[in-house]
């Protein structure tokens, strides 16, 4: 598999999960278990492909929130990095960001539940056209 | 022995809701309220924003005086921020307040004003229903010169606002005044629009509306005398620094015919007729803001009394005109109306005299920086009076901010005294020929310019001396 | 004393249609700043709009009567059974039953907005929400919204035309109406807009597009560049500013060298601000 996207993948997902119920109404038992392997097999392989992807795709530098919040807020000429789904991501030249700042919310923050609620239609579309620049981390607690 | 309580609400042809109140006895007004009948609350929007938003939304308190707002609160976070706004920017910004009074004056008059003298038989609204209880006296041929003037208005009056969208980009509600100055680019287009436009609105006035305002006060001299106050006036100032071309109306406040220099601490408000919960007492600009009440007995009004040591006093072109020596003829309603019409003409000379100064460079001062925490105030002379912005800032968000429009002065309530406002006075005494189809009421209370949008604000906590940055 | 009405008011050129609709235009909880902008509108403006659009029966701002004889003119309108097109322009408060703003005094009694527009609405064929309060609450009902200012659109259950803007150009609404009386309603997005104004960004049609592409940001205000930095809203607003621009003039907020600051989006004020990001 050559370039691949969250949201191809998601299609990929529902239509091997459509494939899985029609398989279960099967009444001949050997090929029914057959089929559902070759399908966990496929699901396998897509993972895999997933993880070299995000491998490939995402830098592992870690952030902390409170880095993000400090140095990459979008104010006084800081990059605006915004943290979705532990991944991180530079929306300082997003169209949309202007000044770091997109209907009430700050850049420099944790925005994942936003997006759940305001883009639960096409979160997948827009975070496959952002820029991951390393994953989120939590602080250590002692 | 006739006793009647009239209320007219709407009061048509004005900016903002109004609600007039008169008792009449032998047909004469004894008692009579003015009432603002809308609270949006701009002072508990405020807080907590970003201090330079403050303009932006400021400049959305009125839409026939937006520029004016947005001056003030300019001035009042370039007090604030201690920034020195670019000299030619300072001009351009001056010419932008006059321009904004242009279209006012001109709406003002014609659109509003007119139909209560001007027939408009067949032009549907404008038209009043039943044009033979309307006292209308002009003869016909007299009736259509003023009828011409409604529409020449409509076109200036969009021109006025052509001049000034080039400078702010859009009217109402501009951008362009910032603090530093005016942010536009200088172009020669700009420049010579303005001029061109600003010498149209001149001709006009000196040609048609100031002798037609004349010819209305010739058929209707009885308006010389009705709708009186006292004189008491407030002034903040127009063009009256030392640097500007021609001077006009001075700062200050004109009591018992005399001027006397602006103390603002002697400003106080009275909410004891107000839908709000206020101590009886007047309150000195250093309180607590109080809660809106609607159902408290005895109040019939969103807008506060604000007095001047104890005074009520007035504000307008009426004001600007009598303080500048420039017109002594009276304080009544045709008065209000004419020293408008020469408001125009005068404010049309001193912005050619501002645009004779401009040069065509550096309009905008981008050298500042903000300060965490500051207070800054704001005052301007605005279409209809005194207009003035308080801000506080604490943390980088506005702590508190308070604005005092023109129109809470002339439409004020009565404060705890009982004492009325400039409007309600000017409508006591009054005869009224026909109690069941009044003329009088409309006239009187429209040559105030009433602006209810701006009029209906909260006091808020300002705890600092000022010091009044004279730019 | 006898007078003639003025001949100038005959010249008329009536539409395609037989006879004029009649129109309502209430000016509820704003800054009155829609009909300042409505009265900015040339060819068509507002002499169009009085003398050959429409039959205007009830307008606040330009109308010559007054109190109830003012109002007598809607409760009339209401009784026929005509065509009736409504314009509403700024916020509906619920504070107090709608207290916060009154707009009618009838037989001594209080008549609130909120009162007011579910009278007339039943009545009307065509309902258009003027300017970003009546469309989408607006700075009216910007938080805290003391008055508990509503959208018209959370009032009335009818569809509801939305004209937003603060204030809307009069090209918006004097479009749609011109629209709707030759053609019907226009097409509308999900938020109720007329497509035919509100279906393009400002970013896709601004004159400093290839700055924003190259990365060649305003530092300030006052500054030639794309404001993107600063904050400009104009990748989230849906209007013909660029295009169209402001008051006859060629400038508009951006040619200014300030952002825009999306007053005709929903959110407008809370969401999109700060309006300049230092």
């Amino acid at each position: 598999m050559s370039q691949v996207n969250l949201f191809e993948i998601g299609q990929i997902e529902n239509e091997l999960k459509e494939i899985e119920i029609l398989i279960s109404s099967l009444h001949h038992l050997e090929l029914k278990y057959a089929y559902l392997q070759k399908i966990a097999s496929i699901r396998e392989q897509l993972i895999q492909s997933l993880l070299f992807h995000y491998n490939v795709r995402t830098p592992t530098t870690p952030f902390t929130l409170a880095q993000l919040q400090q140095n990459y807020n979008g104010k006084n000429n800081q990059p605006a990095y915004i943290a979705i789904d532990n991944i991180v991501y530079d929306l300082t030249y997003e169209a949309t960001w202007g000044g770091g700042t997109h209907f009430g919310l700050q850049a420099g923050e944790d925005v994942s539940h936003a997006l759940a609620n305001c883009h639960s239609q096409n979160k997948e579309e827009i975070i496959s056209k952002l820029m991951p620049v390393g994953i989120l981390e939590s602080p250590v607690i002692p | 022995m006739s006793k009647k309580t009239l209320i007219i609400d709407p009061i048509t042809r004005i900016s903002g809701l109004l609600e007039v109140q008169v008792h009449i006895e032998n047909h004469t007004i004894t008692e009579a309220t003015c009432g603002g009948m809308q609270l949006r609350g701009f002072e508990q929007m405020l807080q907590g924003r970003p201090p330079l938003d403050a303009i932006y939304l400021t400049v959305r308190t009125c839409g026939i005086c937006s520029l004016n707002h947005a001056l003030t609160s300019t001035l009042a976070l370039e007090d604030a921020y201690q920034v020195i706004p670019s000299p030619n920017g300072r001009l351009i910004r001056n010419i932008c307040l006059g321009l904004e009074m242009l279209q006012n004056h001109l709406r003002h008059l014609c659109q509003f004003v007119y139909p209560d003298y001007v027939n408009f038989e067949g032009l549907s609204p404008v038209a009043k229903s039943n044009p033979s209880l309307c006292d209308f006296r002009l003869p016909s041929h007299i009736n259509l010169f003023l009828v011409k003037d409604y529409f020449t208005a409509l076109t200036l009056s969009r021109n006025a606002h052509t001049a000034l969208a080039a400078f702010t980009g859009k009217a109402p509600h501009a951008h362009g005044v910032f603090v530093g100055g005016i942010t536009t680019t200088p172009t020669i287009v700009a420049y010579e629009q303005a001029q061109s436009i600003i010498k149209e609105i001149l001709d006009f006035a000196t040609s048609s509306l100031v002798p037609n305002l004349y010819t209305l006060g010739d058929y209707y001299p009885e308006y010389y005398t009705l709708g009186k106050t006292q004189g008491a006036f407030l002034s903040y100032g127009l063009y009256d620094q030392p640097s500007d071309p021609i001077l006009y109306g001075p700062r200050g406040t004109f009591i018992n015919h005399h001027l006397a220099p602006l103390d603002i601490h002697l400003i106080t408000e009275s909410f004891s007729y107000s839908w709000f919960n206020a101590p009886d007492e007047p309150l000195p600009l250093e309180s607590m803001p109080p809660v809106p009440n609607r159902q408290k007995q005895g109040a019939y009004s969103w807008v506060s009394a604000p007095r001047y040591l104890g005074l009520s006093l007035e504000g307008g072109p009426l004001a600007r005109m009598t303080m500048s020596g420039l017109y002594n003829h009276g304080f009544a309603t045709m008065d209000r109306l004419i020293t408008r019409g020469l408001e125009i003409q005068k404010l049309c000379e001193c912005l050619l005299a501002f645009l004779e100064q401009v040069t065509l460079e550096d309009f905008y001062n981008s050298d500042w920086v903000v300060s965490e925490n500051a207070q800054g105030i704001g005052l301007t002379e605005a279409c209809r009076g005194p207009l003035a912005h308080f801000i506080q800032i604490e943390k980088n968000t506005i702590k508190n901010y308070s604005l005092l429009p023109p129109s809470t002065w002339n439409l004020s309530p009565k404060d705890n005294q009982s004492q009325p406002g400039p409007c309600e006075s000017a409508l006591l005494n009054t005869p009224i020929q026909n109690i069941d189809h009044p003329v009088e009421i409309g006239r009187i209370v429209r040559s105030f310019d009433p602006c209810l949008n701006c009029a209906a604000h909260i006091t808020s906590p300002y705890k600092k001396d000022f010091i009044i940055q004279v730019i | 004393m006898s007078f003639s009405p003025c001949p100038m008011f005959y010249i008329q050129t009536p539409r395609k249609s037989s006879s004029k609709i009649n129109c309502i235009w209430l000016e509820t909880s704003g800054c009155f700043g829609e009909v300042i902008s409505f009265l900015n509108g040339e060819h068509p403006g507002p002499v169009d709009f009085l003398q050959d659009m429409c039959h205007v029966v009830y307008f606040g701002s330009l109308m010559g009567d007054e109190g109830e004889a003012a109002y007598t003119h809607i409760l009339e309108v209401l009784k026929q059974n005509e065509p009736l097109l409504f314009i509403v322009d700024g916020a509906i408060p619920l504070k107090d039953q709608g207290l916060y703003t009154v707009v009618v005094n009838y037989q001594n009694k209080p008549i609130t907005a909120l009162e007011l527009v579910k009278q007339i609405a039943p009545h009307a064929d065509y309902i258009i929400a003027a300017g970003t309060c009546a469309c989408f609450g607006g700075p009216t009902a910007a938080r805290p919204n003391i008055s508990d200012g509503k959208p018209l659109s959370e009032i009335l259950s009818s569809t509801i035309i939305h004209i937003p803007g603060c204030p809307s150009h009069p090209i918006w609404i004097l479009g749609t109406i011109g629209y709707i009386l030759q053609y019907g309603i226009p097409k509308l997005d999900n938020l109720g807009r007329p497509l035919i104004f509100f279906d393009q960004k400002i970013h896709e049609h601004c004159p400093r597009r290839s700055y924003f592409d190259q990365k060649i940001f305003a530092k300030n205000f006052g500054d030639p560049e794309c404001l993107f930095q600063l904050g400009c809203r104009g990748p989230v607003t849906a209007t013909l500013c660029p295009l169209i621009r402001w008051n006859q003039s060629n400038n508009w907020p951006i040619g200014a060298n300030t952002t825009c600051i999306g007053c005709a989006n929903r959110g407008f004020p809370d969401q999109m601000e700060p309006f300049y990001s230092l």
